[in-house]
């Protein structure tokens, strides 16, 4: 996948919490990337099989709500998402990000 | 410079409360409008109205807004897909295009509708331009040709639009298989 700023922010975002759950708008504010980007991002990732995707249990939205779709990163997400984050760093194009490294 | 400002001010207002009112007050009413773009069955729709209920009130608004982009560019882009992938299927189903040449030829005929109807417009807008009487007679003339044409476009392309629904049915019965359907559909 082309390494592109918003596919880095995303992948930083979301190797923040490697195993967890994450929703689309709270990725996008994480991510810092706007949902305009940020959702055919995700539809993307999911082609390429590096996130899988599932819904909200019924009982955790209280009944007043729908049920949001969260993503997972998959085994080899984590592994593609973290070999482009360690290109990226040598990456010139991505060298005002630095401080977000350390997240 | 006073005076930009203030014609800007005064085209913008209105346009800034419409918004406002629009974006502020139906967020969730104009999302629904929005996700209409995205295919029937694609997971997208339902997401974006969860999603939206789940942020704070202050940022709908302009969320809602941002998700124009997403369903002009997204949401488009996968019916388009979701349609090739139908007519994929209709193809293998039946082996030849009866359904994609009834489409084509509804399309051609909506486009030649939409020109005629157009032509109309511009007819009566600039004809009168000759001259008193013959401006006048010409562009009725003229105008009711057009839209007369244009009239029958529509009506063969509405009757198109059946003969596409027809001939779905057909396929799914299995009726285009037999000997009748083939007559049918193949002439």
């Amino acid at each position: 996948m082309h390494r592109t700023r918003p596919l880095v922010l995303v992948a930083i975002a979301l190797l923040a919490d490697p195993t967890g759950k994450r929703w689309g708008y709270e990725l996008s504010k994480a991510s810092g990337v706007r949902s305009g980007v940020m959702y055919p991002l995700l539809r993307r990732l999911l082609t390429e099989g590096w996130l899988t995707d599932g819904w909200e249990d019924e009982a955790d939205t209280g009944g007043n709500r729908p049920p949001r779709r969260y993503y997972e990163l998959t085994d080899l997400g984590r592994r593609e998402l973290g070999g482009l984050l360690q290109a990226a760093r040598n990456d010139q194009r991505f060298r005002s990000l630095n401080p977000r490294w350390a997240m | 410079m006073t005076e930009l400002i203030e014609t800007v001010g005064d085209a913008t207002l209105p346009a800034f409360l419409t918004a406002l009112l629009v974006f502020g007050f139906a967020p969730g009413f104009v999302l629904r409008l929005l996700v209409l773009l995205y295919p029937k069955s694609d997971s997208r729709r339902p997401e974006l109205h969860a999603e939206l209920y789940r942020m704070p009130r202050v940022e709908r608004p302009m969320w809602v807004a941002e998700q124009i982009e997403t369903a002009l560019f997204e949401g488009i882009a996968e019916r388009r897909r979701a349609a090739r992938d139908r007519e994929a299927v209709l193809r293998r189903l039946v082996g030849y295009r009866i359904v994609v040449r009834e489409r084509r030829t509804s399309y051609w005929l909506l486009g030649f509708a939409l020109l005629g109807i157009m032509e109309a417009v511009w007819l009566v807008f600039n004809l009168p331009d000759f001259g008193p009487f013959t401006g006048y007679a010409v562009s009725s003339f003229a105008d009711w040709g057009v839209s007369f044409l244009a009239i029958g476009m529509v009506f063969a392309y509405l009757n198109h639009r059946r003969r596409i629904r027809d001939a779905k049915a057909d396929l799914l019965s299995g009726r285009l298989s037999t000997a009748e359907g083939r007559e049918k559909w193949m002439r």
